[in-house]
């Protein structure tokens, strides 16, 4: 089918912010076919919307679409249109080390609640502020920074601790 | 950032810096488009029905017709000696605008009670309003004509409808098969359809329908629909939401009547936030004539639980304001008022959109009422 300008638009922001939306999917599903189908269900909503959502707000609306839809129960699980595939990319290093790397980081992750997990992904990596991810969210400040430092405070077990350096519980995400 | 951050922050970032994805944009427009079309003929054939006004007040807010427009009045074609179901009557008089919470036994005429919000578990008969002396009121299931899932497959919302107090459960049951008196709502049982009996034990519900029920032809997702309906209905009648209701058709199990799905076993309500329309208004009724302020309840499920309303009188909107329901994210009931002066209006209730406007049509209830 021919597409219209508006289609066109549409088709360079699924290239331009796919990759994003699958990151973030992939480290709140820990999976890449859940991830998969969560950036589609996401960019299908933002499709349907997209005369409401101003160009500049397209990745973040679209995001925010994406971790509701994650949150949401509410859809059906069947019929689900197959518009895309999830595949690793070929990198210099070994596969096999980032297959096991990935592993780790998604069995840490599963340990947090899902509320814990959607605050870490959201604060450091797509980095946005406390302020931020409590807007997306629908929660308070205090309540981010208390889910995130209980969160932390999970992750602290996976992590080393680094000689000569105690992480203090009241510090952490307050430091510039 | 601690050192646990960073080290945090590095670790999403590695693990997920190969993962790639494909999407085929040409595809997730095929699936827009085919969801718009949907949507479109879904309009249509509601249009067709007749309401001009609907559709005009409607459309300045995105489109549909409004649920809450009574259509004119039509013969029961289902009037059984028995149990007659009633049409929705327009209820006048100081008494019958005022609801009362469901719970309490006999309904009270008591115009001075302020309702608090309801806080019981949904049953599915939602806020019941006054009933006319001899009636009952009963919670009747029918495909919203105005909002689908975001698949486009049909969701269920509810009348409340007046039938014999004797026998609210085969009057609820006839007004389902009877059809809807709201035009923004659809029945999807075929006409003609007799009910031959109704039992109830041990939690299963069995009903026993005349041949006609066979007829129906409405495709595999309007047939879920279809039976929700039905399951929704009785169950709600019978104020056993947890019960599982058996279908005979000429006294044997139903099976694959209708070609998609089997009906050999007593079945339960699906889940509510997969079935119903997310905003359900029970009160105004449909037409009704109440004082001011306007008592507005309802069930939804709402993000946040918050609801977003707006009052449009000739087009032009007069109020608005934003309510809570008791929960987020399920369903859950809501109550709030409205001082209006006297008049005519159209009421829309919409759940607050969490993406701002980015998650695609925002399911919205709406209800014609008239202030005296």
């Amino acid at each position: 089918m021919a597409r219209t300008h508006a289609d066109e638009a549409f088709a360079d922001f699924v290239r331009l912010a796919s990759p994003s939306l699958m990151r973030t999917a992939w480290l709140l599903t820990g999976d890449r076919d859940s991830a998969a189908d969560l950036v589609q269900a996401a960019l299908l909503k933002a499709l349907q919307a997209r005369r409401r959502i101003p160009e500049q707000d397209a990745l973040a609306y679209t995001r925010r679409i994406l971790i509701n839809e994650n949150i949401d129960r509410w859809r059906r699980r069947h019929g689900e249109v197959a518009t895309g595939a999830a595949f690793d990319v070929p990198s210099p290093d070994s596969l096999a080390d980032r297959v096991a790397d990935r592993d780790r980081v998604a069995r840490m992750l599963a340990t947090l609640t899902p509320e814990q997990r959607r605050i870490v992904v959201l604060r450091y990596h797509d980095d946005l502020s406390v302020a931020q991810v409590a807007d997306l969210l629908g929660m308070t400040e205090g309540a981010v920074r208390a889910s995130c430092h209980r969160a932390l405070q999970s992750l602290r077990a996976h992590y080393p601790t680094p000689i000569g350096d105690v992480w203090s519980p009241t510090a952490e995400g307050e430091r510039p | 950032m601690t050192e646990l951050e960073h080290l945090l922050r590095d670790d999403l970032r590695r693990a997920t810096a190969d993962l790639a994805i494909e999407v085929d944009a040409d595809a997730l427009l095929a699936a827009h488009r085919a969801a718009t079309r949907r949507r479109v003929a879904a309009g249509v054939a509601l249009a067709a029905t007749g309401l001009a006004l609907g559709a005009v007040a409607w459309g300045a807010l995105g489109g549909g017709t409004i649920p809450g427009v009574p259509r004119p009045q039509q013969p029961d074609p289902l009037t059984t000696p028995s149990a007659p179901a009633l049409p929705t009557p327009t209820p006048s008089g100081a008494g019958s605008a005022s609801p009362t919470p469901r719970p309490s036994g006999s309904p009270s005429a008591a115009p001075t009670a302020a309702p608090g919000p309801a806080t019981s578990a949904p049953s599915g008969r939602g806020v019941t309003p006054v009933a006319p002396a001899g009636t009952a009121s009963v919670a009747v299931y029918f495909v919203d004509g105005s909002n689908t899932d975001h698949q486009g497959d049909p969701l269920l919302t509810r009348e409340t409808r007046f039938v014999p107090k004797g026998t609210p459960v085969r009057g609820a049951l006839e007004a389902l098969l009877a059809g809807p008196s709201d035009a923004g709502l659809r029945g999807l049982w075929p006409r003609g359809v007799r009910v031959l009996g109704i039992a109830q034990a041990g939690g299963v519900i069995t009903v026993d329908l005349s041949g006609e029920a066979r007829d129906a032809s409405v495709g595999a997702a309007a047939e879920v629909a279809m039976v929700q309906s039905l399951v929704w209905t009785v169950t709600s009648a019978y104020d056993q939401p947890d019960a599982r209701v058996r279908l005979l058709i000429e006294g044997r199990p139903a099976g694959d009547a209708w070609g998609h799905m089997v009906w050999d076993a007593p079945i339960a309500r699906e889940a509510a936030l997969d079935t119903l329309t997310p905003v359900i208004v029970d009160t105004p009724l449909p037409g009704a004539t109440v004082g001011s302020p306007v008592v507005v309840t309802g069930e939804a499920a709402a993000f946040e639980a918050t609801l977003e309303w707006r009052v449009i009188r000739a087009g032009v909107e007069v109020a608005r304001g934003t309510a809570m329901t008791s929960e987020g994210q399920r369903f859950a009931p809501f109550r709030f008022t409205v001082d209006l002066p006297a008049g005519s209006y159209v009421l829309t209730v919409a759940p607050t959109d969490p993406s701002g406007g980015a998650a695609g049509p925002i399911p919205t209830a709406g209800r014609s009422f008239t202030v005296r």
